[in-house]
């Protein structure tokens, strides 16, 4: 291990922490109701501090010359650090820029870095590189791209066979509106309240998607998950089992704001051969009636219900659709933010402030840590600028910690004092494999659209599609059997590492035959997979590796003698092999396949 | 934590490859747990999305609760299912059926979590699915310790990603990407693994932790399972059309003939899995296809395990994410109704042949032996020859036992 950029963690003083420690015992046992349900809940020590006193635990190493001094910090900031301390676990140093740049680039457009990118952001003298970094990156095309799709699982969850159109439609949409920095509050109105005819289905899938077959309450229930951080269906069959705040009638006067809502997808003109390549029309109207009733328990319809959020009457305000009234219900309620920030810090951090990120309990619920209402506020205050957000997470020292070590049993991670290895989503692993082998570099059109459809195959074969009315989010790919055999054996690896123009491969063996020699062509393929370069010992073990195949240039003598007779042709041959396997290796390694 | 699992010193070469990769080493003992189960394997069919508790074992004919179907009598006197379910009628004394399990959990994540776990979710922890415990329980093999045929299953949470479900997701499909690409042979194949092996023991040094153990030891699996002899349980088309045919035609069935193979193979732990269930609108057509799907598999791999003298030592488990309404909703439909559920058990210990808890006239409330899902688990922990009280330490700290809670049913085994 490399002194200095591994090395060196800082053990915290505990001291202070105890009290900490207590409160947050005591908040947990009042709030949780789930047996031992547990809450993170790094920040909400931060009260038990002296004031006045430093954060502790801004672990300094070399490699960290961009983190803000702590004068600077944010109260958020403040309040996560000091909960490091306050847990007594190691806090490790603070990542090198070769890592922060992959993981960052993942987190922020979904796959790694090029390795020409890599090594001019690490060898970049400036001190406000990272910050540059995180600013360029929020405002390419990928970033839009990327996190369209983050939403459009999140909002379609895992979208039929048939409804591919209708995502397809979504992610534009949710593209244009990432790109032009449309504010978060405002997207999520947009949803809820659309109201007319949409070519391509656009917003309006969500409605469509989560109300399919007029299901209001499956649409009511996601409708309070992902926007809210509330789990309110569970009340839909009796009083919520953990939630002693809502009972049934809440669901379904929750659900009577969708009560009059009419979705449809207009049907195919089968005649019409010309039809097929039309996008799908959705067209969302507001009925003037329309009621929801809570079901009796013998069957009959029951009382009508009269719409109300969460337990709480809303007034509609004059000609407002009940759609509209909820709209500006949730963009009043501080759950939103709440909801918002805490998903966003899970996907980046890998964990939520509070878990999972989408049960947030109850309104003003004071398991709530300081640092998630903290966040929540800036949010807010910024007009639910994602990327200020995005900006604010990245450049915190919580993002910005090593993952180094993690022999502790999560226990730093799970205060956000070291960063957690996280095994990388399909989407970003197949972008990472187009990108570190060259195949999504080129600039034809017809050769990225190749390459589109060959990542989209291989995820197909991996996503389960279920046919529930909740829709499940989850992705049965990550982290197992069939994706070792797909990265083993599978076209895009194998096809990835060959060598042919264009490709790492081959740019790596032309720096072997050029003044840097073998050691410039292992770097190459160090930064195109991992976004760093070897240390000392990782060279000479892959120079090692590549020499054993013969051919090379040191290979002229001794053992290598024999094929060193050989001709020219053979020689190259077992070069382009040596780098080859070298670059397949690397990209089997965990180090490639999670994001840490 | 990862020590030397005996598939690090894997040679390949495809005549040998298999069988010297996965002889046991002597020095692996049999896990003491798997020695002295009742149920060497087990089979979970499970009802993905909540199959209707009243209109397959626990009918309530007569009643307008009862909807559509009628109820038949079945081997064993007294006792009726819906009719929709003849062949598995036939065999009630090998079955047990129980009528009164009940949860909390009416929504389909949550529910199918603690189905598979024997835990709900909580936050900070992921508790190891039952296959992956038993997994983890046995020695490894060729093939994986558990899969799952049809659906996703379950992973293994604080386990790791080694004993994660084998996702087969057509059971009547090759298994994808077990054969070398091309232009890569066994040479150029240990070459690349032998140098992958020194970056993962670097990366494990420096960085270490349960994702990069579990990524190894997923890469090392699969590595043992290209080539094994193993693979052989997945080629369906090599049973006669005679052991075929009454598994039906469908996905289900062929996964359930699928499962018999796997456990003939070694495999400790298959799980098969019919969808559809969540029946929200026209349940009874629904029901009535399902439950043909269901009747024909179930039957048959009950059969045919008898036939190879398997039942004894594997425990059969149907089982879903929560029963359905007795209410029929306007849609012809009937809703999430955790409140009671019915699961039936056979082979492996279980003592066929009888009906456990029982219901009100109208499948409103249990009137007799209410079991939790941990009662269920605590059970089926000691037929598969888990220690319901063993401590596992999640990520968090906190010290989890394989059960928590719970008594076993009594009667039931």
């Amino acid at each position: 291990m490399p002194e200095g950029l591994f090395g060196g963690r800082h053990r915290l003083r505990r001291g202070v922490g105890a009290v900490g420690a207590l409160a947050v015992l005591a908040m947990c046992s009042n709030a949780c109701r789930r047996e031992s349900g547990e809450t993170t809940v790094a920040g909400v020590a931060a009260e038990a501090r002296p004031p006045g006193a430093p954060p502790e635990g801004q672990a300094r190493t070399s490699a960290g010359p961009t983190e803000a001094p702590e004068a600077e910090l944010s109260p958020f900031d403040r309040a996560l650090t000091a909960a490091w301390g306050a847990a007594g676990v190691e806090v490790a140093p603070t990542v090198d820029d070769g890592e922060f740049y992959r993981r960052i680039a993942l987190d922020l457009t979904g796959s790694v870095p090029s390795a020409e990118d890599a090594a001019r952001f690490i060898d970049d003298p400036a001190q406000d590189k990272r910050e540059r970094l995180v600013d360029a990156l929020l405002a390419s095309d990928d970033y839009a791209r990327y996190w369209a799709e983050v939403y459009a699982s999140l909002l379609l969850g895992q979208a039929l066979p048939t409804q591919k159109k209708i995502r397809a439609g979504m992610v534009d949409w949710l593209e244009g509106q990432i790109a032009s920095g449309r504010p978060y509050d405002e997207m999520v109105a947009d949803l809820l309240t659309a109201t007319g005819d949409f070519s391509g289905g656009q917003e309006a899938g969500y409605l469509l998607v989560r109300g399919r077959q007029k299901q209001v309450e499956a649409l009511a229930g996601a409708t309070a998950r992902i926007f809210l951080g509330v789990q309110i269906e569970c009340a839909q069959c009796h009083d919520h089992p953990y939630y002693d705040q809502y009972k049934q009638e809440d669901f379904f006067r929750f659900a009577a704001y969708f009560g009059r809502t009419q979705v449809r997808q207009a049907k195919k003109d089968k005649k019409n051969k010309k039809d097929k390549g039309e996008p799908p029309v959705i067209t969302v109207k507001e009925r003037r009636r329309g009621e929801v009733h809570v079901p009796l328990a013998d069957g009959s319809p029951g009382v009508v219900v009269e719409p109300a959020f969460l337990g709480r009457e809303v007034e509609a305000a004059e000609g407002e659709t009940r759609r509209e009234t909820l709209a500006r219900a949730i963009r009043g309620s501080d759950l939103l933010a709440k909801a918002a920030v805490n998903r966003i810090w899970s996907t980046m951090l890998g964990r939520g402030l509070v878990e999972p990120w989408d049960d947030l309990v109850g309104e003003n619920d004071a398991s709530h840590p300081e640092s998630l209402r903290l966040l929540a506020e800036s949010f807010a205050t910024s007009g639910y600028d994602q990327r200020a957000l995005l900006r604010q997470i990245a450049l915190s020292p919580a993002y910005q910690r090593s993952a180094a070590g993690a022999d502790d049993q999560g226990a730093a991670a799970r205060v956000f004092a070291r960063a957690q290895v996280r095994p990388l989503s399909a989407y970003q692993l197949f972008g990472s494999l187009a990108a570190a082998t060259g195949l999504g570099e080129s600039d034809r059109p017809n050769y990225r659209r190749m390459v589109e459809e060959r990542r989209e195959r291989a995820l197909a074969q991996y996503v389960f599609t279920f046919v529930d009315d909740e829709m499940a989010e989850a992705e049965s790919f990550a982290g197992n059997v069939p994706q070792a055999l797909l990265l083993l054996n599978g076209e895009l690896s194998n096809a990835g590492v060959r060598e042919r123009a264009g490709g790492t491969v081959a740019a790596a063996r032309a720096l072997a035959e050029g003044e840097g020699g073998e050691a410039a062509a292992i770097e190459a393929l160090y930064l195109s997979a991992y976004g760093r370069r070897p240390d000392a010992e990782e060279t000479s073990a892959a120079l090692e590796f590549i020499r054993a195949y013969g051919g090379g240039v040191q290979g002229k003598q001794g053992k290598q003698g024999k094929q060193s007779k050989q001709g020219k042709p053979a020689k190259k041959a077992a070069q382009a092999k040596a780098y080859e396997d070298l670059h397949y290796a690397l990209l089997l390694s965990s180090e490639f396949v999670t994001n840490h | 934590m990862y020590s030397h699992n005996r598939r690090t010193f894997v040679r390949f070469g495809l005549g040998g490859l298999a069988a010297a990769l996965m002889r046991p080493s002597s020095a692996l003992a049999t896990a003491p747990a798997a020695a002295s189960a009742k149920a060497k394997a087990c089979i979970v069919l499970f009802m993905h999305g909540g199959a209707s508790q009243l209109d397959t074992w626990d009918p309530k004919p007569g009643r307008d609760t009862g909807g559509e179907f009628r109820a038949i009598r079945t081997a064993l006197p007294g006792v009726r299912v819906s009719e929709h379910l003849p062949l598995l009628a036939k065999r009630m004394r090998k079955i047990a059926v129980l009528r009164s399990l009940t949860s909390r959990e009416g929504n389909h994540e949550r529910a199918r979590y603690l189905m598979h776990s024997g835990y709900p979710p909580q936050g900070g922890v992921v508790h190891p699915s039952l296959g992956s415990l038993v997994a983890s329980s046995r020695d490894p093999g060729a093939l994986p310790g558990y899969v799952s045929v049809a659906g996703p299953g379950q992973g293994a949470g604080i386990l790791g990603a080694q004993y994660a479900p084998f996702v087969v997701a057509d059971p009547t499909g090759p298994v994808k990407n077990l054969k070398l690409a091309r232009g890569v042979d066994d040479e150029r194949l240990r070459s690349r693994v032998a140098m992958w092996r020194r970056l993962e023991g670097r990366y494990s040094a420096r960085v270490g932790g349960p994702e990069v153990e579990g990524h190894r030891a997923i890469v090392e699996q699969a590595l043992a399972m290209m080539g094994s002899p193993e693979l052989g349980a997945f080629e369906l088309d090599s049973e006669p059309d005679a052991v075929r045919r009454p598994y039906g035609p469908t996905p289900f069935g062929q996964g359930c003939l699928l499962a018999r193979r796997l456990v003939e193979s070694g495999v400790p732990f298959v799980e098969v899995s019919l969808k559809g269930w969540d029946t929200h609108e026209n349940n009874f057509e629904r029901v009535k296809k399902l439950s043909a799907e269901l009747d024909a598999g179930m039957s048959a791999l009950l059969d045919d395990l008898e036939g190879r003298g398997l039942l004894e030592s594997t425990l059969v488990l149907c089982v879903g994410d929560f029963g359905r309404t007795p209410t029929i909703n306007a849609r012809g439909g009937r809703d999430h109704f955790p409140k009671i559920a019915a699961a039936a058990l056979a082979g492996g210990g279980i003592r066929g042949g009888q009906v456990i808890g029982e219901t009100d006239a109208d499948g409103m409330e249990i009137v007799e032996r209410p079991i939790a899902v941990p009662d269920l688990f605590r059970t089926l922990a000691g037929l598969v020859g888990l220690d319901p009280e063993e401590t596992r330490m999640s990520a968090a700290g906190r010290p989890l036992t394989t059960v928590d809670g719970g008594s076993i049913i009594d009667g039931l085994t």
